[in-house]
């Protein structure tokens, strides 16, 4: 009994610490936001400290790990949230089910800041629910030297990829939609096709693949590259970033067939509750100086084309990071994922019991 | 013969053990890796201790964990204990209800029940927040307790308990004086495990956290979009200390109460 006491105790103890650090850190009855989206550096902390200290607006930042996690709850408490950063497609869902606020651009002076080659996609035509604030892609990074020694051509599209010399050195994310869709782009079609002899096509050729790939990884993708498993990976901007970081001698190559692109924007819920202060946060942002730094610390692609001198050297010169446009045109959305995502669902999974 | 079967006993004790943990010492092996990559060694390095000691929004998120976790564990003792009485008060066909009602928070998927958490304190206009967490963590610990402590009653010879009664103690001093330390190391035990789930939670906690709230466990998940940093290994590593703490001190407590008992 005595020792479970003490164990008791030691647990009220850290509790009640618990309780006074997090109420010390709380100062209540401020103007505030709540804001929601991926946690991590996703929006600085910096920038939101340097936010709150220039205006006195408490940001609330509550981290969430999905688009769908977003959805519910801002379909259950829309009056709880002022904004979030939600991915393209999700911006569409949000719309239609009637969520979001039409902005008002005259209280957002900085939106004549964001590149015109990101906007009025098919989720909000008329830039009238979102904006834009983080970019990614997704491409091939190559070894060229690697490549080369084991007799395969140079990288330069989708088609490559089936070269019987690169058994066994090809890592790949792991998603069904962005691996038939990468297969269907080789064949000259479009993401997330519905037509059933083309998707049979596609299916024949992506079984054809099996043989190449050494690896399906979705966190790490080009750790494999670095540590020469393999010679050529399909992945996310800012993995190719890190990888290319980790090894100079790896290469982007943005495939001529083309590349999927993700759009992460900002959204302002319908019944938020503090919209002036959410206005003040989101010009703040869009600033140059400011939209640099973020896309500094994030490495994601920034919208903001007046943030461009404002980023540090190797940010500008690195083509994955910072898109020229012509790159950024040769883009194209996964639109309608939920039509063939079981379909691709069971030929993915045939694919890879294999 | 003998001595060959436990050659093969302890070759297969050895792997089953090499397997189960070589993916945690490779997280605390990388925790003092130099480089952010997991590709490669490139020297031994404290800088993630330091920057993880330096990030305000961790050490926020373990506090708001760490109380989630205890109110929940100190929540679903008092309610599993309960329970347990009272179904062994109870007849068997209504302790088998009870038992099939326990049980069902723990087969209905994380997912429906955040959603249908999160809709219902919606609707009786409960601010989220601590309460929230804390309510709906208790409600798949509350199980763990019930059927640890209910396994403890059973084991209880009732006639300790009718005398003590017939001597002149009342219901609740029976209880308090004979039943409970009885129970205690049960309590414990199951106190322990639901701070250890409550603190692993994610899919509920994502639904049940207000717009200041976020646990550890979804602050890490939630750092998917940008990338884990080798912070997070230094985090798993000390994690897996305090475990070992707890887990030692559990034992140790239990040796100490045994002995106790021995020497009565």
């Amino acid at each position: 009994m005595k020792g479970n006491k003490i164990l008791i105790a030691l647990l009220i103890v850290i509790a009640v610490g618990a309780l006074i650090y997090v109420n010390i850190n709380r100062s209540e009855g401020q103007e505030a936001i709540n804001l929601m989206t991926w946690g991590g550096d996703f929006i600085p902390r910096e920038i939101i400290d340097q936010f709150t200290e220039e205006t006195g607006i408490k940001v609330n930042y509550k981290e969430v790990t999905s688009n769908e996690d977003m959805q519910s709850l801002l379909e259950a408490n829309p009056d709880q949230y002022d904004l979030a950063v939600v991915t393209d497609y999700m911006v569409d869902i949000l719309r239609q089910n009637g969520l979001l606020e039409n902005l008002d651009k005259s209280k957002l002076p900085n939106i004549k800041n964001i590149n015109p080659v990101y906007q009025g996609n098919y989720y909000d035509e008329n830039n009238e629910y979102s904006i834009p604030y983080a970019i990614s892609t997704s491409f091939l990074l190559v070894n060229p030297e690697a490549v080369a020694a084991l007799g395969a051509q140079p990288i330069t599209s989708y088609k490559d990829l089936w070269q019987s010399e690169l058994k066994n050195s090809i890592v790949l994310i792991d998603w069904s939609v962005e691996i038939i869709g990468l297969v269907l782009k080789s064949l000259g079609y479009e993401y997330n096709e519905t037509d059933p002899v083309k998707v049979s096509e596609a299916k024949e050729r992506l079984f054809a693949l099996k043989d190449n790939i050494v690896r399906f990884e979705t966190n790490t993708p080009e750790d494999s590259l670095v540590n020469g498993e393999a010679v050529v990976g399909f992945m996310y901007s800012n993995q190719a970033v890190k990888g290319q970081a980790a090894n100079n001698k790896l290469q982007p190559v943005f495939p001529e067939e083309g590349y999927p692109i993700y759009i992460d924007c900002w959204i302002m819920s319908k019944e938020a509750p503090n919209k002036d202060n959410a206005y003040q946060f989101l010009n703040f942002i869009m600033q140059p100086e400011i939209a640099a730094k973020i896309a500094d610390i994030t490495k994601f692609t920034t919208p903001n084309k007046a943030a461009e001198p404002y980023l540090p050297e190797d940010y500008r010169n690195n083509p994955m990071l910072n898109l020229p446009d012509e790159v950024a045109a040769n883009t194209s959305f996964y639109i309608g994922v939920e039509n063939v995502l079981e379909e691709y669902e069971h030929i993915y999974s045939e694919f890879k019991l294999r | 013969m003998k001595s060959k079967t436990n050659r093969f006993g302890i070759f297969y004790l050895s792997l089953f053990f090499v397997i189960l943990y070589l993916p945690i010492l490779s997280v605390v092996l990388y925790s003092f890796n130099a480089s952010p990559s997991t590709a490669k060694w490139t020297g031994f390095t404290l800088d993630w201790y330091r920057q993880l000691f330096r990030d305000r929004v961790i050490g926020e998120a373990f506090a708001i964990s760490i109380q989630v976790a205890i109110l929940t564990a100190i929540f679903s003792a008092v309610l599993g204990t309960a329970a347990a009485m009272v179904s062994l008060m109870v007849t068997t066909k209504m302790k088998q209800t009870i038992q099939r009602m326990m049980l069902l928070p723990l087969l209905v998927p994380e997912v429906a029940l955040g959603v249908s958490l999160l809709i219902f304190f919606n609707a009786l206009k409960l601010p989220f927040g601590h309460l929230t967490l804390v309510l709906s963590h208790s409600l798949f610990c509350v199980p763990y307790v019930y059927i640890m402590v209910l396994l403890r009653l059973q084991e209880i010879d009732r006639s300790i308990i009718e005398s003590a009664r017939d001597l002149g103690a009342t219901k609740w001093q029976a209880f308090y004086t004979i039943i409970l330390p009885l129970i205690m190391p049960s309590i414990v035990t199951s106190s322990l495990l639901a701070i250890a789930m409550s603190l692993d939670d994610v899919v509920i906690s994502t639904y049940m956290s207000g717009p200041t709230s976020t646990t550890l466990p979804v602050h890490i998940f939630s750092m998917m979009r940008v990338g884990v940093t080798p912070k997070v290994n230094a985090l798993c590593t000390l994690i897996l200390v305090g475990t070992f703490f707890i887990i030692g001190l559990n034992q140790y407590i239990s040796k100490i109460s045994k002995n106790r008992g021995l020497s009565k």
